[in-house]
């Protein structure tokens, strides 16, 4: 089988599939010559006439972009696309609350986004205590509500043990001011390699972004083995952390009952309450109490089981 | 996948109707009934319209209760009956008066990752009326502290959504409970475009025989456009 890549070469997702889809003879290309299925993200850049498979990942809700025809692109795809992936449940119900209700195929399948289990090898046990968070930082993404959480973890924790955690941050910082503390460090916009040690010594992470389909945040921390605190008003974050019984999903924030876009960047919609806090300040001090070394990686999201679904999609479509 | 539904002589009439729908959308699914109450031609048209096991048992309550109490405090033992005879991969519980509005498959899809699917109506409080299990130790284990909240003592009609919630947030915390929260739209009593099941439980589509008869008539037409599209 031959896989026409429209406009998803270079997404990190459809990279880590690359080498298990060779591996199982799948072959891919990015001209639709000679090849009999297509994947597409999002939106459609080439409409080949082959097969379609579209992978969403969500909506655009960016108020500095032009949000509404962008929405219209990809509802044009959604409802062509032959078969449509979505990235988790809560993708689902986004897209399908915003995007156009009739669609020409019934085929939809959920597919979480998956890593290499051992992408950020072993070894390097660090001392202190470490707490780790990733994402391009907006409004949404809630730094400042990690931050805060992460203070009040820190409090008990100098009072117990006489130091400092350390919270790493990484991703752009968009409009956000940064506190200036030894503790926390603002590392920006890395890349992998970069970010390899700083996971692989983590104590846990602390996933608190408010409309995320399947954040390759949290699939990289759970298949490195770290810990991963969210709450269930986080879309696929939560999503993923239920399915990983050493992960943590925080039931004092409710599910998401809308998605219009502009809540995201209302302070009512992402404020947490105190009580929330507490309960991640709670789960953080157990983890630091009573560690709990990870025994098995959740199949869903390593690349080797999402590239064998995305296999089975493109062969239904055959 | 295998369906569980539970209902007496008052609430057979929705029977035939939320079956209709299980057998348009999800035609390989096998179906277990539990039937209270009723007599012999009732049960024969429960299995007319589409139920492959149906139990059939009488319960008279002696101090005036409802029975409707008596079966919604069965509701673990109905799961965990079905589990232990049957294998089916994933258990569906539903309240009877409901209506599945389309295919299943990304719930069959997601649920191999999870030892239980709910619609979480806050952190104290699961949303009764549909549940999805695999069956798992942990799933076992939940039913079976469930099923003695319900079963031991004091009849907890009123209990079995807070019960659920918190044995279950028990579980997750304290074992490898895996639960997965279903949105708030993926069960709706307004027949959303994007819902998977329409509930009849809320009254703004009027009473509840209007509410059957619009669900009749739903049905009617969910099965011509499935006709048109073939």
């Amino acid at each position: 089988m031959r896989v026409f890549l429209d406009n998803c070469i270079k997404h990190v997702s459809v990279q880590r599939m690359l080498p298990h889809w060779k591996s199982k003879g799948v072959s891919h290309s990015t001209t639709p010559k000679e090849c009999d299925v297509q994947l597409s993200l999002v939106k459609v850049s080439n409409w080949s006439g082959l097969p379609l498979a579209l992978r969403l990942d969500g909506i655009y809700y960016d108020l500095n972009d032009d949000y509404t025809s962008r929405n219209a692109r990809i509802s044009e795809a959604h409802s062509k696309a032959d078969a449509v992936i979505y990235q988790s449940l809560f993708c689902m119900g986004m897209c399908e609350a915003f995007l156009a209700p009739k669609r020409r195929s019934a085929k939809e399948h959920i597919i979480y986004n998956g890593a290499d289990p051992h992408w950020c090898g072993t070894g390097e046990i660090n001392d202190k205590c470490s707490v780790v968070c990733s994402a391009r930082w907006r409004r949404h993404k809630r730094l400042e509500e990690t931050i805060d959480v992460f203070t009040h973890f820190n409090q008990w924790h100098k009072s117990r043990y006489d130091e400092d955690a350390v919270l790493h941050v990484f991703g752009d910082t968009v409009n956000n001011v940064l506190p200036n503390k030894n503790n926390i460090v603002f590392h920006g916009h890395v890349d992998y390699e970069y970010m390899r040690p700083y996971y692989r010594s983590a104590d846990m992470c602390l996933h608190l972004s408010k409309r995320d389909c399947c954040p390759n945040a949290v699939v990289e921390a759970i298949t490195a083995g770290v810990p991963t605190i969210t709450t269930a008003a986080c879309g696929g974050a939560a999503e993923l952390c239920a399915m990983t019984p050493w992960c943590h999903v925080s039931q004092y924030e409710e599910y998401p009952v809308h998605f219009d876009p502009y809540a995201y960047y209302v302070d009512d919609y992402n404020v947490m309450r105190f009580e929330t806090v507490l309960d991640l300040v709670d789960v953080m001090k157990s983890a630091v109490l009573f560690p709990i070394k990870p025994i098995t990686i959740p199949l869903a999201v390593r690349s080797d089981y999402m590239a064998q679904k995305y296999t089975e999609v493109f062969e239904e479509l055959l | 996948m295998r369906f569980i539904l539970y209902f007496d002589q008052l609430y057979r009439h929705w029977a035939p109707v939320l079956l209709g729908s299980i057998r348009l959308y999800e035609p390989n699914a096998k179906v277990t009934c539990f039937c209270y109450n009723m007599d012999k031609s009732q049960i024969a048209e429960v299995v007319d319209a589409g139920a492959d096991i149906v139990y059939q048992s009488h319960i008279e309550p002696l101090n005036g209760e409802e029975v409707r109490f008596h079966i919604i405090s069965r509701k673990a033992s109905m799961i965990l009956q079905v589990l232990q005879e049957t294998d089916d991969g994933l258990y569906v519980m539903m309240d009877v008066d409901m209506l599945l509005l389309r295919p299943l498959t990304v719930l069959k899809e997601v649920m191999w990752h999870f030892d239980m699917g709910a619609v979480t109506a806050h952190r104290e409080k699961f949303c009764g009326g549909f549940y999805a299990f695999r069956c798992t130790t942990m799933s076992i284990a939940f039913l079976t502290q469930w099923e003695m909240f319900l079963t031991t003592g004091k009849l907890y009609w009123d209990k079995d959504q807070p019960s659920m919630a918190s044995i279950a947030n028990k579980l997750i915390r304290e074992e490898d409970f895996r639960v997965l929260s279903l949105p708030r739209t993926f069960l709706d009593h307004k027949s959303l475009a994007h819902s998977f099941v329409w509930s009849a439980h809320k009254s703004e589509l009027g009473s509840k025989a209007e509410r059957f008869n619009i669900y009749s008539s739903m049905l009617e037409k969910m099965k011509s456009d499935a006709r048109a599209a073939v």
